[in-house]
């Protein structure tokens, strides 16, 4: 007995050991797992981006920026418990961040530390696999959109099933639409706006019970080249032969998120020759976005194209490859986060449509994109969710991405005061960020620094606010100037006075005309220019080298115009302006039109010689370099709403050289009037027909040339 | 019986169970602690291993080289410790993570890629390819046992040599006596992938040079980690790059790997053939159930080349120089560490000692180093003619200014390199001799202020690029430009930043070939010898691009390998002047001839199985060279970067200008350098001494003996002169003992 009971003991003593040496295992499994914590990569300790930061010139060209968002933490199995699977869709409510888990059939809930609160799991029979777009109701229920299901199933915030609202029936909603749930968002008087695929025709609009209530916001088939084809052959061919083509419809809306202010914003998932992808809709379902109100012209997005997503594009054996916005996001400041999931990017801009920064790469390496599906923000963070690698991605503001918001935020509040030394400090950090010298010059402007708002609205190609600086600018300087440019002013009438009295005292003694014993000059030309185009003809008294000489300076004053117009009346990139190319170009333009209309004389028994018609063609242009030169001139003394004079400067200029060409050739072919139209419409033809070979030739030559060279290269390859 | 004797009875009838399972515990404790007679386990072993088949080579000093003729594998015992590493796992067949595939190259010793007739790259083990044909010879040599295996269906005959030479394992390729006999092109050969492959039953890593070093756990790769290859010194800038993106190739800068497990360790460096070569790693897990580390060498270059790229209708082509490497020699040295010795630390400190001749402090110690943009180009009219012209950003006086303010601040003994100082601005056509633009100031003006710097115990250093070609003129020609694999003239292009494409609107550039690079330099040596003391080379120390001229008599067709050792010349030439030399974004080659370096990596590839990055190659410089990271002004962040800055020993380091008013941008080319106002980072160099100054105070005159990882966020690094740098980058305080350290903050301790 008792040494059954010391065996007894002996046994439990060595069990209790053996068991906590399991236990000591376990333990040391355990601060292995902690260890294993601690050799992760330390995300606080990156200093360099995966991705390079950029926006936009105004020519739009991209340029060089900091990163305004960098890597704040990626989520992923190491802190969800049981891990992401294919995830779907993410949205923050209350400070926790839901994501829709679909492989996992659940509901993930994550603090706004980004760390796992619970999970979800709907008691819903047929899964959630299919899940698409997730929404959690200011009362905490959740709607998730099941895509392949077609239903949009509403649970408590606990998962228990509330209802199942089925594809929407109405008779605006036409037989036989496809219908495939994608996202919405319920807005504060409980709407429902629902983006779905198949659905052309708008946003779906329901009530709490999923009751069609009409499409909000339809988008239209935009007007362009496919457009018009696509009515055309509605118009010539059968229904039967237009059903076998491409149906020509609006673009789909990929999603939509809601603000405070339940104003809704959609994007619409479009090729490179959209614009507007990005939209802010008022109650009405009009875009406001960047527009005091819809009836505006949409605002500038990247050197006034009005286009979202990258600019630049990549051409490659599977065509273009655009950005493709496929989700958007406000956050609690208004800012705005529009997904590209064909580049993998995340493009933040203000709801003035200003570009304020790109960030996200794709890539395979750490803290790259390689699937992100959807995007949210939870306060300055912008959380991604990427379905490939399974991880919730956050980012977050850097130093400079913080000055920019809130420096953005004071501009959009109008205190652009307060925001001049935001801006100061960050066109500091990044020259080349124009939006900053907008701010810096609508701040100058209200201290009523007109000179620097000029300098600043220059540098941000911003021409209404250089306009208003300048109009207030001119004006200080008037009231300055006025009494001495009054008295000069009267000294030159006086001047003139006298000329002009004299010069008709002149023309009253000698009656006659006058007769001209050298060639014709071609200032004379232009104020006389029937009576110089005759003695050209008549007398023989045109001049080649007078007409050279003549071309030579209206070249030179185009090349004044292009360099020194100014900003307001000038959109030209001087960067591209090319001294070659302009020459080539004005030269080429010249010769095809006076040897065009030699020919057309040739064929229609005009009388010039071609020396003649460059004669006449050369000093008819006359007027326009004229022109251009005053208006040159006169651009820096004009404001945009003197714009109509800047133009009508030009428009003389051009009518009076069409004139001058018109009675030239007439005078030098002896055309009649009639037959002077004729040829005329002659010469244009002619014209298009010889640029059309030009261009039909230069085609073939630089196709040949690159034929040769992907002969040599190909043979240096192969060999 | 009593109730004493009961008492006692009942307590015996405990206690001495209890005893008698203490006794029974401690036993088996002591069991399961018994230290294993290494010696007999090796003896034991060895007798297993001459069961199958292997034999005793060679020896030195404390290594012994057996080997087993039949398979070609091999194993190193370093007597020292008693530790055995073996060319293959010796358990590979029983891999449970392995596929097939994987069990058969976890018997071989080399593999080879290779393109077919076809253009159609494949690859081989010698498993496979040679040793089940039986078709290789095998030959004791003096100093190990050399290898021939003749690859008989692809028509290769490789010959590789294992040997042992002080204390030290080598593996050798013969790159000189390979033998092609059909159609296919043999392009690389990786060594000995598998050699000391850990099981990840104990705890270690792999240390791979990757930016500033990085290691791979043995334990804890993240599960969406591939294999990791890289070249060493960076990309063959002769190959074509596609895009710009970050999924370009990995860098390594260091020629060398590592493996700790448990208390041994490996450093295996690339003595010969380093610029030829790649590094292939795999974590545990991966592909096998064993981490593996190895390096390749690349015989023949071959690329792919784009037929009309960028225009839709784009074709891909497999290109390849026909010549194979020559005069090339490819040899890995293995040093078997143990103890204190096997981790990165000790590693760095050995290669120091190798790189430098000894790991004495010889630093001429700088506390700053500022980039000073001079000019830009601009357009310009000339009346109504436009060009582009330069447009000065800063005048020697300015330069001089710059420097008594520095001195002010409390930068004294800094560095200043001169940018942009040519007639034309920077990417302009290239100058041998410092004649700068006159708008910044003239030759005698420059001089005359680096005399006076140089008294100051300052530097002033003019920035050149003798490589990049942006503009052709009388003495440098199309034909002295260096040849891309498909015998073209290699052009480089800018990318976008926003398609990662090619920005074809921005001229290519050309590279200069190594011959006339070594003739401009001594040049320029020569020229700026007259004024200056140290001269900043910007691309001599990473653009490294082999030159595949086709005229096979040429001096011009170089490989790799030659085009490095050709800029050593140069480097060594200057050196030999007295002329001090700085790099930008340097590689491995030319650390040993730097007296400071600028944009030494300080981050790594971003390698999804890497579990910690590590200031490596910091540690080689340390005490030796001046290092500097990223400038800080154009960094993403820069308190993390200054926290980095005293984590990895570095110097700061700014690039700027002053841009005046009328210019607020920067022109194509030059708006990289969008925050580069000197009036507004006054202040912050100012701030930046403050915040950096008992960190220089602490560790000057000391260099980095250790580093660690303490715990997430937190990190120490120990100095020759006993100074800790305690760093935290997380938002939480730590604290140990008496040193707290506030959230992204760092403090000093040790005994200092």
């Amino acid at each position: 007995m008792t040494f059954r009971r010391s065996f007894i003991i002996m046994i439990i003593f060595v069990l209790i050991f053996s068991f906590s040496g399991t236990i000591s295992a376990a333990a040391s499994s355990a601060s292995a797992a902690a260890d294993a914590d601690d050799v992760a990569v330390d995300v606080d300790r990156i200093t360099r981006s995966s991705d390079n930061g950029y926006n936009y010139d105004p020519y739009g060209y991209s340029v060089p920026a900091p990163n305004a968002y960098a890597l704040l933490k990626s989520v992923g199995a190491d802190e969800i418990p049981g891990g992401l699977s294919s995830p779907s869709d993410i949205f923050v409510y209350d400070n926790e961040i839901y994501i829709l888990d679909n492989g996992n059939n659940r509901i993930v809930v994550l603090d706004d530390g980004l760390s796992f609160v619970r999970a979800v799991l709907p008691a819903y029979e047929a899964g959630i696999m299919d899940g698409y777009g997730l929404f959690v109701h200011t009362n905490g229920n959740i709607y998730i959109t099941l895509y392949e299901q077609k239903t949009i199933l509403v649970t408590d915030p606990e998962g228990n099933v509330l209802k199942e609202i089925g594809q929407p029936v109405s008779p605006l909603i036409p037989k036989g639409m496809a219908y495939r749930p994608k996202r919405l968002v319920i807005s504060s008087d409980d709407k429902i706006y629902l983006v779905a695929e198949g659905v052309y025709y708008g946003i779906i609009q329901i009530d709490a019970d999923g009751n069609f209530q009409r499409f909000f916001a339809s988008n239209t088939v935009e007007p362009g080249l496919k457009t018009f084809f696509s009515n055309l052959y509605k118009k010539i061919f059968t229904n039967e032969q237009q059903g076998k083509t491409e149906r020509s419809l609006p673009y789909e809306y990929s999603s939509i998120d809601i603000d405070d202010k339940s104003f809704v914003f959609s994007t619409v998932s479009a090729d490179l020759s959209s614009s507007g992808q990005v939209k802010k809709h008022n109650p009405a379902g009009e875009n406001i976005l960047g527009r005091k109100d819809p009836s505006e012209v949409s605002a500038n997005v990247i050197a006034g194209t009005g286009k979202y997503g990258d600019h630049e594009i990549n051409l490659t054996t599977a065509g273009y490859v655009t950005s493709l916005l496929n989700d958007i996001s406000v956050d609690d400041r208004g800012f705005i986060f529009v997904l590209d999931t064909s580049r993998n990017k995340i493009f933040n801009y203000d709801q003035e449509n200003n570009l304020l920064s790109v960030f996200g790469t794709e890539g395979n390496v750490f803290a790259t994109l390689s699937e992100p599906v959807a995007i949210d923000a939870s306060g300055d963070m912008c959380l991604v969710l990427d379905r490939k690698k399974n991880t919730l991605i956050a980012y977050a503001p850097t130093r400079y991405g913080s000055l920019l918001r809130d420096a953005v935020s004071l501009y959009s509040a109008q205190q652009y005061e307060a925001a001049n030394d935001i801006w100061l400090e960050i066109s500091e950090i990044n020259n080349n960020l124009i939006i900053a010298h907008d701010g810096i010059a609508k701040a100058s402007l209200g201290r009523n620094e007109y000179v620097t708002a000029m300098h600043h609205f220059e540098i941000a190609k911003n021409k209404t606010g250089y306009n208003e600086a300048f109009l207030q600018n001119r004006t200080v300087i008037l009231n300055r100037i006025a009494p001495f440019l009054f008295i000069l002013l009267a000294v030159l009438l006086a001047g003139i006075w006298i000329i002009l009295s004299r010069s008709t005292r002149k023309a009253i003694q000698s009656t006659s005309k006058k007769e001209i014993t050298h060639d014709i000059r071609p200032g004379y030309a232009m104020i006389h220019p029937i009576d110089a185009f005759e003695r050209i003809k008549s007398e023989g008294k045109g001049n080649t080298y007078y007409a050279i000489a003549a071309i030579v300076l209206i070249f030179a004053f185009r090349l004044i115009s292009l360099n020194y117009t100014g900003f307001l009346f000038n959109s030209i990139n001087p960067l591209t302006i090319n001294f070659a190319y302009e020459l080539l170009q004005f030269a080429l333009l010249f010769l095809v039109f006076t040897l065009c209309s030699h020919a057309v004389s040739s064929f229609i028994d005009g009388k010039a010689f071609y020396k003649e018609t460059f004669i006449v063609c050369a000093f008819a242009l006359l007027p326009y370099g004229s022109a251009l030169v005053l208006s040159t001139v006169l651009s820096h003394f004009l404001s945009l709403n003197e714009a109509v004079f800047f133009s009508l400067i030009n428009q003389i200029g051009v009518y009076w050289s069409a004139i001058m060409i018109f009675t030239g050739l007439m005078k030098v072919n002896s055309y009649s009037f009639k037959k002077t139209v004729f040829s005329f419409l002659l010469i244009i033809i002619m014209i298009l027909f010889v640029i059309f070979l030009l261009v039909l030739a230069y085609s073939l030559v630089m196709q040949f040339a690159s034929f040769i060279e992907d002969i040599i290269k190909e043979i240096q390859y192969r060999t | 019986m009593n109730d004493m004797s009961k008492k006692y009875a009942k307590f015996e009838n405990i206690l001495i169970p209890v005893l008698i399972s203490m006794c029974l515990m401690i036993s088996v404790s002591c069991m399961r602690n018994e230290v294993p007679d290494i010696a007999e386990e090796h003896k034991s072993l060895t007798s297993d291993h001459a069961d199958k088949g292997y034999e005793h080579v060679i020896s030195d000093a404390s290594l012994s080289l057996y080997i087993n003729k039949a398979t070609g594998q091999f194993y190193v015992v370093n007597s020292s410790n008693d530790a055995i590493y073996y060319s293959n796992p010796p358990d590979s067949d029983n891999d449970v993570k392995a596929n097939n595939y994987y069990k058969m190259n976890m018997k071989s010793q080399i593999e080879i890629r290779y393109l077919n007739p076809k253009l159609v790259q494949e690859s081989l083990n010698n498993f496979v390819g040679s040793v089940m044909n039986g078709s290789y010879t095998v030959n004791e040599t003096d100093r190990g046992v050399r290898f021939d295996y003749d690859f008989v269906d692809e028509g290769f005959v490789i010959p590789v040599e294992y040997y042992l030479e002080n204390d030290k394992f080598y593996a050798k390729v013969i790159v000189d006596e390979i033998v092609e006999y059909k159609q296919n092109l043999l392009l690389e050969i990786v060594v000995l992938p598998y050699f000391a492959a850990p099981d990840g039953l104990e705890e270690g890593y792999i240390l791979i040079p990757d930016g500033c070093g990085a290691i791979i756990g043995l334990s804890d790769v993240s599960s969406a980690a591939g294999s990791y290859s890289g070249s060493v010194y960076g990309r063959d800038s002769a190959l074509n790059l596609l895009r710009s993106s970050v999924n370009l190739p990995n860098q390594i800068t260091l020629p060398l790997f590592g493996i700790v497990e448990g208390d041994t360790g490996i450093l295996a460096v690339i003595e010969e053939g380093d610029a030829q070569s790649r590094i292939y790693a795999s974590p545990n897990g991966v592909n096998t159930g064993y981490a593996s580390v190895g390096a390749s060498v690349i015989v023949r270059n071959s690329d792919t080349a784009l037929l009309k790229e960028m225009t839709g209708v784009e074709k891909s082509v497999t290109v390849f120089n026909p010549a194979i490497a020559k005069d090339l020699s490819f040899r890995i040295e293995y040093s078997f560490l143990s103890g204190e010795n096997a981790n990165y630390s000790a590693m760095a400190r050995i290669y120091q000692e190798k790189l430098f001749g000894n790991n004495s402090i010889t630093v001429d110690h700088k506390h700053l180093i500022a980039d000073l943009l001079l000019s830009t180009r601009i357009r310009k009219n000339f009346l109504i003619f436009p060009y582009s012209g330069v447009e000065s950003l800063l005048s020697t006086e300015d330069i001089r200014a710059i420097s008594d303010e520095l001195d002010d601040i409390g930068f004294d003994e800094h560095i200043i390199k001169l940018s942009g100082w040519q007639k034309k601005s920077m990417f302009s056509a290239m100058q041998s001799e410092f004649k700068p633009s006159a708008k910044t100031g003239s030759r005698s003006d420059y001089f005359s202020l680096a005399g006076d710097m140089t008294a100051n115990n300052n530097i002033l250093a003019p920035g050149f690029d003798l490589l990049n070609i942006y503009e052709f003129s009388s003495g440098i020609r199309k034909n002295d430009a260096v040849r891309n694999v498909s015998g073209g003239i290699l052009e480089l292009f800018r990318f976008r930043s926003s398609t990662y494409r090619k920005n074809t609107e921005i001229k290519p550039i050309n590279v200069l070939n190594s011959t006339d690079f070594v003739r401009l330099y001594s040049e320029f040596v020569i020229s700026s010898a007259q004024g200056f003391v140290m001269i900043a080379d910007d691309t001599g120390a990473h653009l490294l691009a082999s030159n595949n001229h086709r005229n096979k008599t040429a001096v011009l067709a170089q490989t790799r390998q030659k085009v490095m050792e050709s800029y050593l010349t140069a480097f060594e030439s200057s050196l030999s002047k007295g002329m001090s030399l700085m790099f930008d974004d340097p590689q491995g080659y030319a650390l040993k001839y730097a007296h400071s370096v600028t944009d030494l990596a300080n981050s790594t590839s971003g390698y999804i199985g890497f579990s910690e990055e590590v200031p490596f190659v910091q540690m080689v410089l340390s005490g030796k060279v001046n290092y500097a990271g990223e400038p800080l002004n154009l960094v993403m962040n820069m308190h993390t970067s200054l926290l980095k800055m005293v984590e990895f020993g570095e110097i700061p380091y700014f690039k700027l200008s002053e841009l005046k008013e009328d210019l607020r941008t920067l022109p194509p080319v030059f708006n990289e350098n969008y925050s580069i106002n000197y009036s507004y980072y006054k202040s912050k160099i100012s701030d930046i001494y403050d915040f950096a100054e008992q960190y220089r105070l602490a560790t000057e005159n000391a260099k980095i003996i250790r580093h660690e990882k303490i715990r997430k966020n937190i990190y120490v690094t120990e100095y020759s002169n006993g100074t800790e740098i305690y760093v935290n980058y997380g938002s939480a305080e730590y604290s140990a003992g008496e040193l707290t350290l506030p959230p992204q903050s760092y403090g000093i301790g040790g005994e200092s």
